[in-house]
C-alpha cells in the first residue's frame, strides 16, 4: 500500500497536517494509536496567551517578540505567515464541517474557565463566543447538581473579581430527565442536549430564573455532533445569548474538532486509521521507506514518499522517559534538544516554575525536518510537528494549538512544494 | 489566656500519643492530648503500613520481634477494620545469603512467631510477579494496617471517654516548678492563642521530637532521627507483604496497602527531624532493590515518594552510633522521676507503630505507680469503636459500598472511590484543609494524583459555603504545590504522562495560575 504522505498521530498537529496535505492534492494516510489532545483540551485555539509573565492581548505581535527573544522556541523556527495561514485554513475547515469558529490571531478573546479564571484564547467555536469577558456586562453561570465537573458558584465568584465591569451570578438545576442519576457523565449529558425534549424542559426551568440582557454560561456539553443547532435552539428558547465553558476531560468541544477533521479527511479521500499504532519504521540512509502498524496477527507495512511525525511529546507516547532519566523519541530515536545533562536539575521545586525537562523535544529546520546536534537534517523525507517540537511549555504559554497548527501547516507546505 | 486543668497531658499525636490517650481515658484519667499538627502527621502517617509479625527483627533485634508478635495478635483483635490480613512472605532471592534461613526460622520459633515454609511453586502461584529465581519462601502473619485510621480510632474512642484532643497545638513551654513538671503552655498554631494546661502528669510521646520536648523541661534525652523513604507504586504488584530473607536493609520490603503497594525504606541519620531531603540515590536504590523482588519493577508506575523519621532512642551508655540500622527498634520508657529526679514527667519513645499499644500500656502503668493508683489496662481486649465485628478491611470494601448505590451519589474521587456524601461528611468533621481531608478519605492519593478530584473537592467546598472563592483558590494552588513535592522526583513513564495531563488540566484548561489573587 503506497501513499504520497503518511501522517502518524491524530492530535491537533496530525489532523491539521493530514488535512493540509490532502488539500495540497496528496494521497494521505493518517495512522494513529488513538485520538490525541483534542479530547483533553479546552476546544479553543491558543496561539499565545502568556509571555514574559504577562497576559497577551495581541498574539501575532507577541509571537514576533517571542521569536526574536527565544531562538529555541518552535515559533522562532516557523515563518510568521504559517500561523496566519494555518488559522485561516482551520477556520475554513470548521465552517465547512458545520462547526464554525471565530476570532483572529491578531487579538485574543478572554474566555472564562471552569474555575473562573479569565483566559486568553485566539480562536473559539461559535458556542463559546458570547463568553468573551472583555466587554463586561452580565453573565449567569449554569450548573447541574448531577454533574460534578462544573461549579457555577465558584466560577461566578472568581469572574466577578477577575473582570471589571462584569456582573456574574450562578444558577444550579438538576438536569431534567435525569433526576435519578446523581453522577452524569459528560458524554451522556452532551447527548441529552442533542434531544429536543431535554432542551425544552431545561429552558422551561431556566428561563424564569434569567434576567434580561444576561448571557448564560453552560458547561461545554451542548451536543457532540450538532452543537451549532443546539446553540441556536437554546438561544431561541431562552431569549438570551448562550456560551460554553470548557470542563475537565473528556472535552466535548475537542471531540467535535477531531470529528470535524475526520469527516473532512474522509470526504476528501484521505484514509484515517485511528487505533492503528505504528510500531516499526524502516529507514534506508536518510530516507524513511515504510512504517508498520500492529494489526490482526501480523504487521501491516505502509510505504509513502514523505512522512509526518505528530506523535506528541511526553504527554503522549511521542517521547518516552525512563526511570534513569533518559528520554527517547519513540519511533525514529531522533536527536533530542534541551535534555538536561546528568546531575542537572530536571524540574524546579515550584510547581508553577519553568521546568527544564518540559522543553525537551526535536529541533527542526524551517521545513520541519528533524536536525541533529550539528544542525543537519537526519531524515530527508520526514517532518516533525506539534508537541514533539523542542522549546515550548504550551500549557503554560497557552500556545498548544498554535504551535501544532502552524508547524503542521508548514510541514505540509514544504512537502507539497517539493513534490511540485 | 485559656487554661485547662487535667490529670494527664500527652504531648504528641502520633501512634504513641494516640495509644496513650486512649489507654488513659479508658483507665478513667482526665486527659488532654496536644499535637503540633494534625494527628498522625509525623512519623506515624509517613510509614509504609506494615503490621509487623516481628519476622523482620528475629535475628537482629529479638526483643522487638517478640513485642511485634504479641501486639500483632492484639491489634487484629481490637482494630480489625484498620487491618488487611495480607499475610507476609520472606523470600530468599539469588542475591541473599542462604545461611540466613536457618537463623530466621530459629528466631521466629524463639519469638513465638508462626512461620511456615512454602515451596517456591506455592509462593509463585500466590505471587506470580516475584522473581521466579527465588530459592525459598516462608509465610509469617505480617499484615497491612492503615496508620491514620488506627490513630483516629484511638483518638475518637479516647474522646468518647472524656479525653480532649488538641490538634494544631504546639507545646512551647513545659511548666516546671522546682523538681516537678506541672503541665505545659501550648500555642494554637491556627489562631495564635496560647493555652495553659495544668496536669498532674505529663507524658512526652513525641517520638523523634522527644529530645526537643524533654529539653523544654531542661532534660537531656537523645533520640536519633533515622530517615527512611518510601515509594508508592500504582498497582499492588504483590497482594502479600514481601520481605527479603536477610538482615534488615534498604529497599527490602514491599507492603500492599489499600490500592497501592509501598516499597521501603532507607535509613539515614538526619540531624533535624523536620528538615531533610529525599535524595536521588535513595530513589534509584529503592528501584534497584524492587527489581530484585519483582522483575520489571522499574517499568511499573511509581506514584509518589515520601519520607519519615524513625525515633531511635540512644541510651547514654551507648557510644557514638555509626549506622542507625544498628539501634534497637524496641521502645524505651524514660522514667524522669527516677532517673533525673524530676517528677510528673515521663518520656516514651522509640518503638514501632506495631507496638504502640504496648508502649501506651507500659507508660500508663508507670503513671499509675507514680500517682499511687491502681487502674487496670483494658486496651488489649476492648475493641476500637468500629472494630466490634472484628472484620478485616479488604481491598474491595469501598467498591462494595459504592455498588449498593451506583446512581444515588456522585463519585468525587474515582481512584479512591470517595462519594460526595463522604466528602461533605469529611468537611464537616475535619474542616476544609485539603491535606487533613486527604488523610481522612485518601483524597488525591490514587493514580490521577488529584487531577480530577481536587477541582471537584474545591468546588464542593465553595458550593457548600465552607470556603469563599479566595480561600478555595489558595487551597487549590497550595494542593498543586504540595503534590508536586511528592511526584516531582518520580516523573518518568506513565506517571510523567499523568503529570503532564494534570498540567494540561490545571494550567491548560483551568488556568489556575491566573486565578484572581487575594488583594
Amino acid at each position: 500500500m503506497t501513499y504520497d504522505s503518511i501522517v502518524i498521530g491524530a492530535g491537533y498537529a496530525g489532523l491539521m497536517a493530514a488535512y493540509a496535505l490532502m488539500r495540497g492534492g496528496h494521497k494521505v494516510l493518517l495512522l494513529a494509536k488513538g485520538y490525541g489532545r483534542t479530547h483533553l483540551a479546552s476546544g479553543g485555539v491558543d496561539v499565545l496567551g502568556y509571555w514574559n509573565g504577562e497576559r497577551v492581548g495581541r498574539p501575532m505581535e507577541a509571537v514576533a517578540r517571542l521569536s526574536a527573544a527565544e531562538a529555541g522556541h518552535p515559533y522562532a523556527r516557523l515563518p510568521a505567515e504559517s500561523l496566519r495561514s494555518a488559522a485561516t485554513l482551520f477556520l475554513g475547515a470548521m465552517a465547512e464541517a458545520g462547526y464554525p469558529f471565530a476570532g483572529s490571531v491578531n487579538e485574543n478573546l478572554l474566555l472564562p474557565t471552569a474555575v473562573g479564571a479569565a483566559r486568553p484564547v485566539a480562536l473559539a467555536p461559535q458556542t463559546m463566543l458570547a463568553g468573551d469577558l472583555r466587554p463586561g456586562g452580565a453573565v449567569v453561570i449554569l450548573g447541574f447538581n448531577n454533574f460534578k465537573d462544573f461549579y457555577p458558584d465558584l466560577i461566578a465568584a472568581n469572574l466577578q473579581t477577575a473582570v471589571t465591569h462584569l456582573k456574574a451570578r450562578s444558577v444550579s438545576l438538576v438536569a431534567p430527565g435525569f433526576e435519578n442519576d446523581a453522577d452524569l457523565a459528560p458524554l451522556k449529558l452532551a447527548r441529552a442536549f442533542e434531544q429536543t425534549w431535554f432542551r425544552k424542559q431545561l429552558a422551561e426551568q431556566l428561563k424564569p430564573k434569567l434576567k434580561g440582557g444576561e448571557r448564560v454560561g453552560f458547561p461545554a456539553l451542548l451536543g457532540v455532533d450538532a452543537a451549532a443547532e443546539v446553540l441556536a435552539d437554546l438561544q431561541a428558547r431562552l431569549g438570551s445569548a448562550v456560551f460554553e465553558i470548557p470542563t475537565l476531560p473528556p472535552s466535548i468541544p475537542g471531540i467535535r474538532i477531531a470529528h470535524a477533521f475526520e469527516k473532512l479527511l474522509r470526504q476528501g479521500g484521505a484514509r484515517v486509521q485511528i487505533g492503528h499504532p505504528v510500531v516499526e519504521v524502516k529507514v534506508t540512509g536518510k530516507r524513511v521507506e515504510s512504517v508498520a502498524v500492529k494489526s490482526a496477527a501480523r504487521l501491516l507495512h505502509y510505504r509513502a514518499g514523505t512522512f509526518v511525525l505528530a506523535t506528541g511529546g511526553l504527554a503522549a507516547h511521542g517521547l518516552e522517559a525512563d526511570s534513569h532519566g533518559a528520554v527517547r523519541e519513540a519511533l525514529f530515536a531522533l536527536p533530542l534538544a534541551n535534555v538536561p545533562a546528568a546531575g542537572q536539575r530536571r524540574f524546579e521545586p515550584a510547581y508553577f516554575g519553568a521546568h527544564p525537562f518540559n522543553k525537551i523535544g526535536v529541533h527542526t529546520d524551517s521545513d520541519l525536518r528533524p536536525l541533529d546536534a550539528a544542525g543537519r537534517p537526519v531524515l530527508e523525507n520526514l517532518r516533525v510537528c506539534g508537541a514533539l517540537l523542542a522549546g515550548a511549555e504550551p500549557w503554560k504559554e497557552k500556545s498548544g494549538e498554535g504551535i501544532s497548527f502552524a508547524s503542521a501547516y508548514q510541514a505540509a507546505q514544504s512537502i507539497v512544494k517539493r513534490a511540485a | 489566656m485559656n487554661s485547662i486543668t487535667t490529670d494527664l497531658l500527652v504531648i504528641g499525636g502520633g501512634s504513641t500519643g494516640a495509644g496513650i490517650v486512649r489507654d488513659a481515658a479508658l483507665r478513667g484519667f482526665k486527659t488532654v492530648l496536644a499535637e503540633r499538627g494534625d494527628l498522625a502527621t509525623g512519623t506515624t502517617g509517613r510509614y509504609h503500613g506494615l503490621l509487623h509479625s516481628g519476622g523482620r527483627y528475629v535475628v537482629k533485634d529479638p526483643v522487638s520481634a517478640k513485642e511485634c508478635m504479641e501486639e500483632n495478635i492484639i491489634l487484629r483483635r481490637i482494630a480489625a477494620d484498620c487491618i488487611e490480613d495480607t499475610g507476609g512472605l520472606f523470600v530468599e532471592t539469588e542475591h541473599d545469603d542462604p545461611g540466613y534461613a536457618a537463623e530466621f526460622v530459629a528466631g521466629c520459633l524463639k519469638a513465638g512467631i508462626t512461620v511456615e515454609e512454602w515451596t517456591v511453586a506455592q509462593a509463585l502461584k500466590r505471587e506470580p510477579r516475584l522473581d521466579p529465581k527465588l530459592r525459598r519462601a516462608f509465610w509469617v502473619p505480617d499484615a497491612a494496617i492503615d496508620s491514620w485510621k488506627t490513630v483516629w480510632a484511638n483518638a475518637r474512642d479516647a474522646e468518647r471517654h472524656g479525653a480532649k484532643i488538641l490538634t494544631y497545638h504546639k507545646t512551647i513551654k513545659l511548666i516546671r516548678e522546682g523538681d516537678a513538671v506541672k503541665g505545659a503552655v501550648l500555642l494554637n498554631t491556627r489562631t495564635g492563642e496560647e493555652v495553659t494546661v495544668l496536669a498532674d502528669f505529663t507524658i512526652n510521646a513525641s517520638g523523634a521530637w522527644a529530645g526537643q520536648i524533654a529539653a523544654l523541661a531542661g532534660l537531656k534525652v537523645t533520640v536519633l532521627a533515622g530517615k527512611g523513604i518510601m515509594i508508592a507504586m500504582n498497582h499492588r504488584l504483590t497482594q502479600m507483604v514481601v520481605n527479603r530473607l536477610k538482615r534488615p536493609a534498604d529497599g527490602d520490603i514491599l507492603v500492599p496497602i489499600r490500592t497501592v503497594c509501598v516499597i521501603g525504606t532507607t535509613d539515614v541519620r538526619v540531624a533535624d527531624p523536620d528538615e531533610w531531603p529525599i535524595e536521588e540515590w535513595e530513589i534509584q536504590h529503592m528501584l534497584d532493590e524492587g527489581e530484585k523482588l519483582v522483575p520489571g519493577f522499574r517499568a511499573a508506575r511509581a506514584l509518589r515518594v515520601w519520607g519519615g523519621v524513625r525515633p531511635l532512642y540512644q541510651p547514654p551508655t551507648l557510644g557514638a552510633v555509626s549506622d542507625t540500622r544498628d539501634v534497637s527498634r524496641t521502645y524505651t520508657l524514660l522514667d524522669h522521676p527516677q532517673t533525673d529526679g524530676v517528677s510528673g514527667f515521663l518520656t516514651m519513645t522509640g518503638g514501632k507503630f506495631t507496638t504502640y499499644r504496648q508502649m501506651a500500656e507500659v507508660a500508663l502503668n508507670a503513671v499509675c505507680r507514680h500517682l499511687n493508683t491502681e487502674r487496670a489496662c483494658t486496651t488489649a481486649t476492648q475493641p476500637m469503636p468500629d472494630s466490634g465485628e472484628q472484620k478485616y478491611y479488604w481491598l474491595g470494601a469501598r467498591l462494595a459500598q459504592r455498588e449498593k448505590d451506583l446512581h444515588g451519589d456522585q463519585l468525587i474521587c474515582e481512584c479512591e472511590m470517595i462519594t460526595r456524601a463522604r466528602m461533605l461528611a469529611a468537611f464537616q468533621q475535619r474542616g476544609t484543609d485539603l491535606d487533613d481531608i486527604r488523610r481522612t478519605v485518601r483524597l488525591g492519593m490514587g493514580p490521577c494524583q488529584g487531577g480530577f478530584c481536587i477541582y471537584r473537592a474545591i468546588g464542593l467546598q465553595h458550593q457548600s459555603r465552607l470556603s469563599n472563592a479566595p480561600a478555595a483558590n489558595a487551597a487549590l494552588v497550595h494542593f498543586l504545590q504540595e503534590r508536586w513535592k511528592g511526584v516531582q522526583p518520580l516523573l518518568w513513564g506513565d506517571q510523567l504522562r499523568q503529570a503532564r495531563l494534570d498540567d494540561w488540566i490545571f494550567q491548560g484548561i483551568l488556568d489556575v495560575e491566573h486565578l484572581p489573587k487575594e488583594s
